[in-house]
């Protein structure tokens, strides 16, 4: 296979402007993923700053509404509040290593925001996010939270005003910059090597899990936006045929489901977008979930029927909201109420060990779900 | 050899500028757009025109590219309409035609193959994917050349001696050099070593160089004459348009042709 290509999917489809930092990239990357100094900086952050390993809890409650095992893998207790802290330090610590003084992120629910604003103060990093407008207004709470953390917060009032538009004007900022700043996406999207890295990054999250059930799963369950917090979970698993990846993708920004191939932000995945190629619109109640592509390893899993992807729509996601904040005391982030309520719509037989990603809290979804 | 190689080379042997103008298809409208390609074309104002297809989400491209290609979708502008107007103004028209698009448009309806048959077939000579940097598919390049259409490919400031040298080798009839770090659009002032960088670039390319991105003004062409083969101005051009009239761009166009020493 070539090089940042997941079968026919990924490649680096950008302005010629981004190859030279995108091959500095690559070759820095390469060179951190062996130095003993960087794994040890990293292991450190992920343990005392992230708060990592994070716990897999077994839900009681769902283990008896399933008749199986079924455990929840707590991201929503990360710091930050989400697996996109895991990221988001790994990252930094690459533009840290790498000689850069400033990050630039694109964020849709806020919580990469969030999660590269603390990473870049404690990487000692400048930090700029750039947010659709939209978003802004849905996630005030997490606006705060990055301003006080010192990022700067540049609302994008292009198209949507949503994820889509704040990753093409991230990636037009750092065009402009790309000797000082350092692209810090968020998801396992983007032109090479961004996919591989972000998956390796939160491949932490599968490999924790492996450790920490003395079985192996029979499922693994996690919903897929750009696709992150899903591929960290699967990734590990990949070689072992016997557990079944389910990504749960939403209703309204389906792009596995419902899309075609195509390119868009420097990677070649399914996508959403009409007759003419121009990309669609797409709608979720759980922003972070609201992006017309998807990693372009998820297409591949797809396509060789490796993982298998369903949708669930922001009716269901918003039941699961309250089902499991009542039942188990845990409010759950929109995002990962997708993938709960399909685990609570499906059958398991007895002996199933289920995992569900619970790949962040719900705090910041309280007015979004109507409970504000 | 097509008619825009032709007039590629001829430009170099008279020791002409070359001067080509980017417009986005169907901005303000069809029927402007198609007026002023012909206008350009009537007053030897233009050696070439840039045509862009209409993406909604332009990556490379500053906020008035950015608003033009908005405002084209959502007027209906399409690959279809675009061929049939290209192919309209081909036929009173000498003007040499380069088609600018990004990948996902130009792959999607009929595909890739069949989209370039048929800007081939209705005037094109040329197209530029901005989102396909030179070397990232043999598939796609091969399929470019199967209809006769050149490839004319990108080089940046980042771009490395070594890496100028090879994109030159694949990019025809010329080269095209991104002025500066950036996006599309108006800029203040250009990098005060550009002019050197573009010699250094015209050393390493085999074929002759154009320069856009930010050129947008008769002084800013005027200094860079010397430099380059010939340049392309975008955004200031298109800025002209929104008056959805000829009249303020040729006007432009004017005063760009008499900084080169065209007229
Ligand atoms: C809590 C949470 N879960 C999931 C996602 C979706 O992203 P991904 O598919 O990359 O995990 C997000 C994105 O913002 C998120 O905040």
């Amino acid at each position: 296979m070539k090089n940042g290509y997941y079968g026919n999917y990924g490649g680096s489809f950008v302005p010629e402007t981004l190859i030279e930092p995108l091959n500095e990239l690559i070759a820095n990357y390469k060179n951190l993923k062996k130095s003993p100094r960087f794994k040890a900086e990293l292991k450190k952050l992920l343990t005392d700053f992230a708060g990592r390993p994070t716990p897999l809890f077994k839900s009681e409650k769902l283990s008896a509404r399933a008749g199986c095992e079924v455990y929840l893998k707590r991201e929503d207790l990360a710091h930050t509040g989400s697996h996109k802290i895991n990221n988001a330090v790994g990252q930094a610590l690459v533009a840290r290593f790498s000689g850069k003084k400033k990050i630039i992120a694109e964020t849709g629910a806020g919580q990469h925001g969030v999660a590269a604003a603390s990473a870049a103060v404690v990487t000692g990093l400048k930090c700029r996010v750039f947010m659709g407008e939209v978003d802004i207004s849905r996630q005030q709470e997490n606006v705060r939270r990055m301003k006080l953390l010192g990022a700067e917060v540049v609302p994008v009032k292009e198209g949507t005003r949503t994820l889509r538009e704040a990753v093409s004007a991230a990636i037009r900022s750092w065009v402009s910059d790309p000797r000082d700043s350092y692209y810090l996406l968020g998801s396992c999207v983007g032109p090479h090597p961004y996919p591989m890295m972000v998956r390796d990054f939160q491949s932490v999250i599968g490999k924790e899990v492996k450790k920490q059930l003395s079985y192996p799963p029979t499922h693994l369950v996690a919903c897929v936006g750009g696709g992150s917090n899903s591929i960290g979970l699967f990734h590990p698993f990949f070689e072992d045929r016997n557990v079944k990846l389910i990504g749960v993708e939403a209703g309204g920004a389906a792009s596995i489901n419902n899309g075609r191939i195509g390119v868009l932000h420097g990677t070649r995945s399914y996508l959403l977008y009409g007759r003419s190629g121009q990309i669609k619109d797409t709608h979720s109640v759980a922003p972070g979930l609201d992006y017309c592509g998807v990693g372009p390893e998820h297409s591949y899993y797809n396509d060789i029927r490796r993982a298998d992807y369903f949708t669930v729509s922001d009716g269901g996601a918003l039941k699961a909201f309250r089902w499991l904040s009542k039942n188990e005391g845990v409010i759950p982030a929109l995002e990962s109420s997708h993938a709960i309520w399909w685990m609570m719509n499906n059958k398991f037989s007895k002996g199933d060990r289920v995992v569900v990603c619970l790949s962040g809290r719900g705090d910041k979804d309280l007015s979004a779900a109507g409970q504000g | 050899m097509n008619e825009l190689e032709r007039k590629i080379n001829w430009l170099k042997e008279e020791k002409l500028t070359g001067i080509s103008f980017f417009m986005t298809a169907g901005y303000p409208d069809m029927k402007t757009f198609s007026d002023t390609v012909r206008e350009l074309d009537r007053r030897s104002l233009a050696d070439f025109i840039e045509v862009g297809v209409p993406f909604s989400d332009p990556l490379a491209d500053g906020p008035v590219i950015q608003n033009s290609s908005r405002e084209a979708i959502k007027q209906g502008a399409s690959l279809g309409n675009i061929f049939e107007a290209v192919r309209k103004i081909k036929k009173d028209t000498a003007l040499p035609m380069v088609m600018m698009s990004y990948l996902n448009p130009l792959t999607s309806g009929a595909g890739l193959e069949k989209n370039l048959k048929c800007a081939a077939d209705s005037g094109f000579s040329a197209v530029i994917i901005p989102d396909l940097p030179a070397g990232e598919s043999a598939e796609i390049e091969k399929t470019v050349k199967k209809p006769g259409l050149g490839h004319v490919f990108l080089a940046a400031p980042s771009t490395p001696d070594e890496r100028i040298r090879e994109i030159s080798l694949k990019s025809s009839p010329f080269l095209y050099y991104v002025s500066s770090y950036g996006v599309t659009g108006a800029r203040r002032s250009l990098d005060s070593k550009l002019a050197s960088r573009l010699e250094r670039v015209r050393k390493l390319s085999r074929v002759p160089v154009y320069c856009g991105f930010g050129i947008s003004t008769p002084a800013q062409a005027a200094l860079l004459k010397k430099s380059l083969d010939g340049i392309i101005i975008g955004s200031a051009f298109i800025d002209k348009l929104k008056t959805r009239h000829f009249k303020a761009p040729l006007k432009f166009a004017i005063s760009i042709n008499k900084s080169l020493g065209r007229m």
